[in-house]
């Protein structure tokens, strides 16, 4: 829960000012954090801990501009989800959002068990000595190496359990939940919270009472127990590609929606683990790697002028595969060409819902009814291993460059230095794997299209309208007080907004601005906005990416019924094959936050508007 | 006595693991069997095929973070899923020895379960007790 100062600027604009200092007293803001949201929006938002986030990253040396954060924000690791940041290209640094150490808040009177089985007083530990560290919960034993012991003095707190239990414990302490490890701070009555007493249990708190300000230590542990795994973020280039037809709902009743579903699923591997139909010889990979979806179209998956409607044209020209390893090669040729699981889909859609006549022709879309095709899908196992790589490079690196930051989850590397710069051609990587893949997967559409219809894919229409990344860092160049910059964007979980007249948008789409695309949830609405001016001017040319999860994919299973959520899918006219039920019932749509609301909150603040709204007729989940 | 064996956990976007051994390296025999059962959704996996390698990592957590990516990596490099593990740790030398047997995942035999993207650092937990240790362990779904 947040308590910090949060001031509203207008109806869609919050801000946090730049003289908060945090929780802990710890954080110094070089610039304020702005977020945007609707105030329907805001009580939800303060829920959880993303706004103490927004202002850690404002903290990141280097930093340019403010720190910012979308409306679909929640809380992640180190940044944000939603979170939108810059870092100058010559003083910055790369954060992939989060690679951190766990800092536990001891009492001074903390018993330490060495190594070796002996008891030392934790002020007398060097730093380096390898402890078993004995917390507040009894029993807890951790083994580790200690690499930062501060003496400080903070606030301690009496958790007292219904069971008679107590633990004592600083705000930032992580205790273990029957929902995970939550910090001492957003715990509150009648949550359950672990307990040790010769079984494992759980037990209601009763109280959480202050008992006032003590020496504590932190011990900052080898363990590495950063949050975030880079491939959340800047690694998947988890992205988007929304493709028109010339075809109406009228064209397709529901038989022949029930055929291109079911081809296409049959066309497009999914699901867990799934591999693609394409073998991947020699040195092939690597071109994957460096050329992305130029890749896919020179062996024949696509059209050369695909390539013009696709963020960076399908390619990171900053791509080295000699920095990705041989196991992410060695993942990532088998699943080249599949959609995976989860949340990654492909949807044909129905325009519902037209905004902006004029925009919407130039991106081709002419009429409600009309029918589009979207795919939701990343860089599947390659980009993941290479994050699992450069986690322990970027580890490191925090060490290496004695980065102080409040949060050691947002752990960077500057933008000069060897890690930084090896990382960040590696994530080009993964980003042109992504490209690729989704650049095969429309290829396989098209046929879904072709076999099913009996009509060519040319004749119908099937083009791209555009394709977007939404977890990606990039150099870019900015206006910064009146003059033009490049810096780093670090976009998680957002998505480039660029307006009209740049160069990065595409010619045809110049004179209106580059497309945005908002991926629902399963079985609910889609959105095309399109790129502002004021974009450009407060957000790097930013705008939010989806709708977001409300609940645990467990919970979902407990809630929802497949059956259930199929019917009720069919009874609203969209048809769904799945790879799995168990899919259908964690993506069911209630786990997700409202997209509507986040969409209008973009456009409420300018920074994106509306073009399209599309409802989908068929699914094909992972 | 507490049994050897595993639990999965919420996490609002991610699953994780509890997992208890009567020594660490049961505990993560245990939590390996977990990260597979999320995978296939808890389907029989029959030992067919043997993987072994060795890990050396700066401290216990990467050790076990190490061992359960590079399982990750048969699987999506070979598609094998695994259910037996023999390991040979030197928690002295920070070494791991691991003789991994399972088969390939096959679509017809195996259920569907989620796919893991990788193993995180979240919260890593890696508890020694006097008769047993805990490991918990969040998978980036």
């Amino acid at each position: 829960m947040w308590n910090g100062p949060l001031e509203k600027i207008d109806r869609y604009r919050y801000r946090i000012p730049s003289s908060y200092h945090g929780e802990r007293g710890n954080v110094r803001m070089r610039a304020e954090g702005l977020i945007f949201a609707s105030p329907s929006m805001i009580d939800q938002i303060k829920r959880d801990n993303a706004l103490e986030q927004v202002a850690n990253v404002a903290t990141l040396p280097g930093l340019v501009g403010g720190s910012m954060a979308m409306p679909d924000i929640h809380s992640g690791y180190g940044f944000s989800i939603g979170g939108v940041a810059a870092t100058d290209s010559e003083e910055g640094v790369i954060s992939p959002g989060g690679v951190g150490f766990d800092i536990n808040c001891l009492s001074g009177s903390t018993e330490v068990a060495m190594g070796d089985g002996g008891l030392e007083e934790i002020k007398n530990l060097n730093c380096k000595e390898k402890v078993l560290i004995f917390d507040y919960l009894k029993n807890r034993v951790e083994k580790a190496q200690i690499r930062l012991a501060l003496e400080k003095r903070d606030r301690i707190f009496e958790i007292s359990t219904k069971g008679g239990y107590h633990i004592y414990a600083t705000l930032d302490h992580p205790i273990l939940t029957s929902e995970g490890m939550r910090e001492v701070k957003y715990l509150g009555k009648g949550d359950s919270v672990g307990i040790y007493d010769e079984e494992f249990g759980f037990d209601a708190i009763k109280s959480i009472r202050p008992k006032g300000v003590e020496e504590v230590f932190d011990i900052t542990v080898s363990s590495p127990l950063h949050n975030f795994i880079a491939n959340n973020f800047v690694v998947s280039n988890c992205g988007v590609r929304l493709l028109r037809t010339n075809l109406t709902s009228n064209d397709l009743d529901e038989k022949r929606v029930r055929g291109l579903v079911d081809q296409m699923f049959a066309n497009v591997p999914s699901g867990v683990g799934s591999k693609g139909k394409v073998r991947l010889g020699g040195k092939e990979i690597e071109e994957v790697l460096e050329e992305g979806a130029k890749w896919a179209v020179d062996n024949g998956y696509g059209w050369k002028e695909d390539l013009e409607f696709i963020e960076e044209k399908g390619q990171m020209k900053t791509a080295d595969s000699s920095l990705v390893s041989e196991d992410a090669k060695r993942r990532g040729i088998p699943q080249l060409g599949s959609l995976g699981a989860g949340n990654h889909f492909l949807e044909i859609q129905r325009v519902e819902e037209i905004y902006e006549p004029e925009v919407a022709k130039t991106f081709g879309i002419e009429n409600k009814g009309q029918i589009a095709v979207m795919i939701h899908t990343g860089s599947r196992g390659c980009g993941h291993q290479i994050c699992t790589d450069y986690l322990r490079v970027l580890e490191r690196a925090v060490r290496k460059y004695n980065i102080d930051l409040p949060d050691r989850q947002l752990a960077c590397a500057p933008v000069k230095s060897k890690e930084a710069e090896d990382y960040f051609k590696a994530m080009a990587c993964g980003a042109n794997f992504a490209f690729a893949n989704r650049q095969m997967i429309t290829h396989w559409v098209r046929e879904a299209f072709e076999k099913t219809l009996n009509y060519s894919a040319k004749d119908m229409g099937l083009k791209v309208i555009y394709d977007v990344c939404h977890n990606i860092a990039k150099l870019e160049e900015h206006e910064v007080d009146k003059k033009r910059k490049k810096v780093y964007v670090h976009r998680k979980g957002a998505t480039r907004a660029f307006c009209k007249g740049l160069e990065q948008v595409p010619t045809e789409y110049r004179s209106v601005g580059q497309p945005v695309l908002i991926p629902g949830d399963m079985g609910t609405a889609s959105y095309l906005l399109v790129g502002t001016e004021q974009a450009m001017k407060e957000t790097w040319g930013t705008t939010c990416h989806g709708a977001g999860r409300l609940m645990s994919r467990t919970r979902a299973r407990r809630e929802f019924r497949a059956n259930e959520i199929i019917d009720a899918l069919k009874k609203k006219g969209t048809y769904i094959r799945a790879a799995s039920l168990k899919v259908v019932t964690e993506e069911a749509p209630d786990a997700y936050k409202d997209v509507s609301q986040v969409v209008e909150a973009v456009e409420g603040a300018g920074i994106s508007r509306k073009v399209a709204k599309m409802t989908p007729l068929g699914v094909v989940k992972g | 006595m507490m049994r050897d064996g595993y639990r999965l956990f919420e996490h609002t976007a991610d699953i994780g693991i509890e997992a208890k051994g009567k020594t660490l390296t049961r505990a993560f025999e245990e939590v390996a069997n977990g990260m597979f059962s999320i995978i296939t959704d808890g389907s029989e996996i029959e030992s067919k095929i043997v993987r072994e390698f060795k890990i050396k990592a700066d401290n216990v957590e990467e050790l076990l973070v190490d061992f359960l990516s590079k399982l990750l990596y048969y699987y999506g490099a070979e598609s094998l899923v695994f259910d037996s593990f023999d390991l040979n740790l030197n928690e002295e030398r920070l070494e791991l020895e691991v003789t991994a047997k399972g088969e390939v995942y096959d679509l017809n035999k195996h259920r569907y379960g989620d796919e893991i993207k990788g193993v995180t650092y979240h919260n890593l937990i890696i508890e020694k007790h006097k008769d047993y240790s805990i490991v918990r362990v969040l998978f980036d779904i």
